[in-house]
């Protein structure tokens, strides 16, 4: 997974996003280059002055100090989104509303391959059906995933779309389960269907964290706390884990 | 008719593929890598154990079964076998399928009849590789399972794998431990629950063995 995807705001000034491939990126913003360095560490090298190694925890910690995946100055969107609480260019948080979007390969899985050796059933692996390009959006409560109105090919895969998807919403409650695999996020929604989002140009990272942020806000206004994301939202009242 | 990979107990697995590719990757393990380890009589030469470990680096799971003392069977992400090259090999060298995005009992089912038949299963129990090198909280599902097999469960830390290769990072098979990193592989004292074989009685133990399971993963961890 390449490094923006962790680092999805520039730890040294808050811009968003990071610009890069692989195991470098860039702030558009300050000029600061993060690489991977030596080990675990990042070389951070800022404009002017010496490089650093900085560990990765830290720059994590950097970027939760600067309100996590819910805050940041963020690319526009228009000023429609602007009445709806969000930053002045069109995403972030405002109090308890959270908004976002970004350009997403929507797969779905639809059915599942066997996997067997010498005859034994030893499990099964989801079969994904890329349905194509389009925008996903969280704006409160509510996930919602438009897709292009001309069927564009998911670029990351250089392939068609198998089949259209039309625009489809849910509530933040019917989901059951967040969580990354192969750079991509997965939403689990009633009746284990599972939606997987493969972001164009936003991290994976950031919209899990954003998503979990969003459940937990959902189920504390209930007096609930997440205990567990993956594989199913597992919640407990919150005096249960004040107790412990 | 041939034996699946759970066949009945006592039948010997040839898994002729797995031991070569153990032989032939531990030759490049060690040429890149300074590996030490620890503990390993911990692990039973003989009888069925679970091995809990860390999750820090995509190398964990090939180094664990290039280098674990026994043959060993470890749940992997669906994902891994949807290519049809990975869904003949992955069996063929231990990996066992487990649908991440959901409570998936076959894997379970397949992970309780290797302890049945005496094996070694090798579980990641924060279900994903870390993203800053620390221990994440553990999955209660899987606290569960190791409840139900009552089996002796011994936890492992892969110590050093994070500074090779994070879950940020990008992977260089040529560049892969060029400076000879060390990496430790620890095993710590078998952990005995008991068995559970009702699920009230999982309840009930399940946060204290989470407990001990988190403490002992500190410890091998510690660098």
């Amino acid at each position: 997974m390449p490094i923006h995807d962790m680092l999805y705001r520039c730890p040294r000034c808050g811009h968003d996003p990071l610009e890069g491939h692989k195991g470098r990126a860039r702030c558009s913003s300050c000029g600061t280059r993060f690489e991977q360095g030596r080990g675990s560490l990042i070389t951070v090298r800022p404009p002017e002055g010496l490089a650093e190694q900085v560990s990765a925890t830290s720059l994590l910690a950097d970027l939760e100090k600067m309100g996590g995946p819910g805050a940041g100055k963020e690319r526009g969107r228009g000023a429609s989104e602007h009445s709806k609480g969000s930053n002045e260019d069109g995403s972030g948080s405002s109090g308890e509303h959270l908004y976002r979007e970004a350009r997403v390969s929507l797969g779905i899985a639809e059915g599942h391959d066997v996997i067997r050796w010498r005859g034994e059933v030893l499990g099964f692996a989801e079969r994904i059906s890329w349905k194509g390009e389009g925008l996903i959006r969280l704006e409160g409560e509510l996930l919602t995933f438009t897709p292009d109105e001309h069927g564009a090919a998911v670029r990351s895969r250089r392939a068609e779309p198998e089949g259209r998807v039309e625009r489809f919403s849910c509530i933040l409650a019917d989901i059951r389960g967040v969580q990354i695999s192969s750079g991509a996020v997965q939403v689990t929604l009633e009746g284990d269907r599972l939606y997987q989002f493969e972001f164009v140009d936003d991290s994976a990272k950031r919209w899990e964290d954003l998503l979990c942020l969003a459940l937990r806000r959902l189920y504390s206004e209930s007096g609930r706390c997440v205990i567990e994301f993956k594989p199913r939202v597992v919640t407990e009242p919150i005096s249960m884990k004040s107790g412990r | 008719m041939k034996e699946g990979l759970t066949g009945k107990q006592g039948t010997e697995q040839p898994m002729v593929l797995y031991r070569v590719l153990r032989w032939v990757m531990s030759i490049y393990f060690r040429a890149r890598m300074k590996i030490r380890f620890e503990g390993e009589d911990n692990v039973p030469k003989k009888g069925p154990f679970f091995l809990v470990l860390s999750h820090q680096s995509d190398l964990d799971s090939l180094l664990l079964h290039t280098f674990c003392p026994r043959l060993i069977f470890t749940l992997a992400k669906s994902s891994v076998f949807r290519t049809r090259f990975m869904a003949w090999l992955a069996p063929r060298v231990g990996a066992v399928p487990t649908r991440r995005y959901q409570i998936d009992p076959q894997s379970v089912r397949v992970a309780l009849r290797l302890i049945e038949r005496g094996e070694g299963v090798g579980v990641f129990a924060e279900g994903e590789r870390s993203w800053d090198g620390k221990l994440q909280p553990l999955r209660g599902g899987t606290i569960r399972v190791l409840l139900k097999a009552g089996v002796p469960v011994i936890p492992c830390g892969l110590v050093g794998t994070y500074e090779i290769l994070p879950r940020w990072g990008h992977m260089n098979w040529f560049k892969l431990g060029l400076g000879r990193e060390p990496v430790t592989i620890r095993y710590a004292k078998p952990i005995h629950f008991g068995r559970h074989d009702d699920r009230a009685s999982r309840e009930r133990a399940r946060p204290e063995a989470t407990v001990r399971i988190e403490k002992a993963l500190h410890a091998v961890m510690a660098r």
